[in-house]
């Protein structure tokens, strides 16, 4: 199959989705988020957990973490 | 690409104004949507990531410089907004079985639904074709479906998806390359001459 007939073959898979605009007024769902409090991801808090340990563990790299600060 | 607006608004905008962002949502969502949706292919979390694009941009206005283009500047969340959604729906099909081949059915069964294509054997029905192929397709890491999706599909100039993705011209050609290779691979695991 050359590359022209693989990009046939995906366009006849992949019709252009419809519809071409969003279904309702999608304004208020982003001013609602723009007004939640900032929610804290798992990563943020393994990080936030990993550099609590460690300052306790090493309290003298508290130079370092202000440093990347 | 739209009109740029006038660089008192992007200004207001960058400072938090939010009837300022509430009229660049406005001239902007359906562009937005439109991409987003050309990369997801489903208009629900083609919805879902047009809302989260706008939320970075509000969140990241602080960083947005009003002398570069509004536009370009939304099209690169919306694109990485769009890749999160590619990843968010591929880990939902980890739990899913994985696909065996298809048995091929004799030409006599075949469907009538659409034209045979020039590559194809003819022996898979046109819509156990389609279907296997969306199935390959989806199982392409997120960052290369991405960027087989904008190239194959929708034929945009690698440039274009670099500036989209933020990512040298080089990594898209390496991607496109990568993905059509493992694509390749896959088609002809699932029993499709390729």
């Amino acid at each position: 199959m050359t590359d022209d007939q693989l990009k046939e073959v995906l366009h006849r898979a992949f019709a252009r989705p419809e519809p071409d605009d969003p279904g309702g007024d999608l304004w208020t769902q982003v001013a609602a988020r723009c007004d939640e409090a900032p929610r804290w991801s798992y990563v943020d808090l393994g990080l936030f957990a990993g550099a609590c340990a460690a300052l306790a563990l090493f309290p003298d790299w508290i130079w370092l973490l202000a440093y990347h600060l | 690409m739209q009109d740029e607006p006038d660089g008192e608004l992007l200004r207001r905008f960058a400072h938090g104004d939010r009837d300022a962002f509430e009229a660049l949502f406005r001239q902007f969502e359906r562009e937005v949507y439109r991409w987003i949706l050309r990369i997801v292919r489903e208009p629900g979390v083609a919805e879902d990531a047009l809302v989260e694009a706008f939320w970075r941009a509000y969140r990241g206005r602080a960083r947005f410089d009003p002398s570069r283009s509004f536009g370009a500047w939304m099209r690169r969340i919306a694109t990485n907004c769009a890749l999160d959604q590619l990843k968010a729906t591929q880990r939902r099909r980890w739990v899913s079985l994985p696909r065996e081949p298809v048995g091929r059915v004799p030409p006599s069964q075949d469907s009538t639904r659409g034209e045979p294509g020039p590559a194809m054997p003819g022996r898979l029905t046109t819509f156990e074709l389609a279907d296997n192929i969306r199935h390959a397709f989806a199982k392409l890491p997120p960052k290369l479906r991405i960027v087989a999706t904008l190239a194959l599909i929708e034929e945009l100039p690698h440039a274009e998806i670099a500036d989209a993705l933020g990512v040298p011209l080089g990594t898209v050609k390496s991607r496109l390359f990568r993905a059509t290779r493992e694509l390749r691979a896959e088609l002809t695991r699932l029993g499709i001459q390729t």
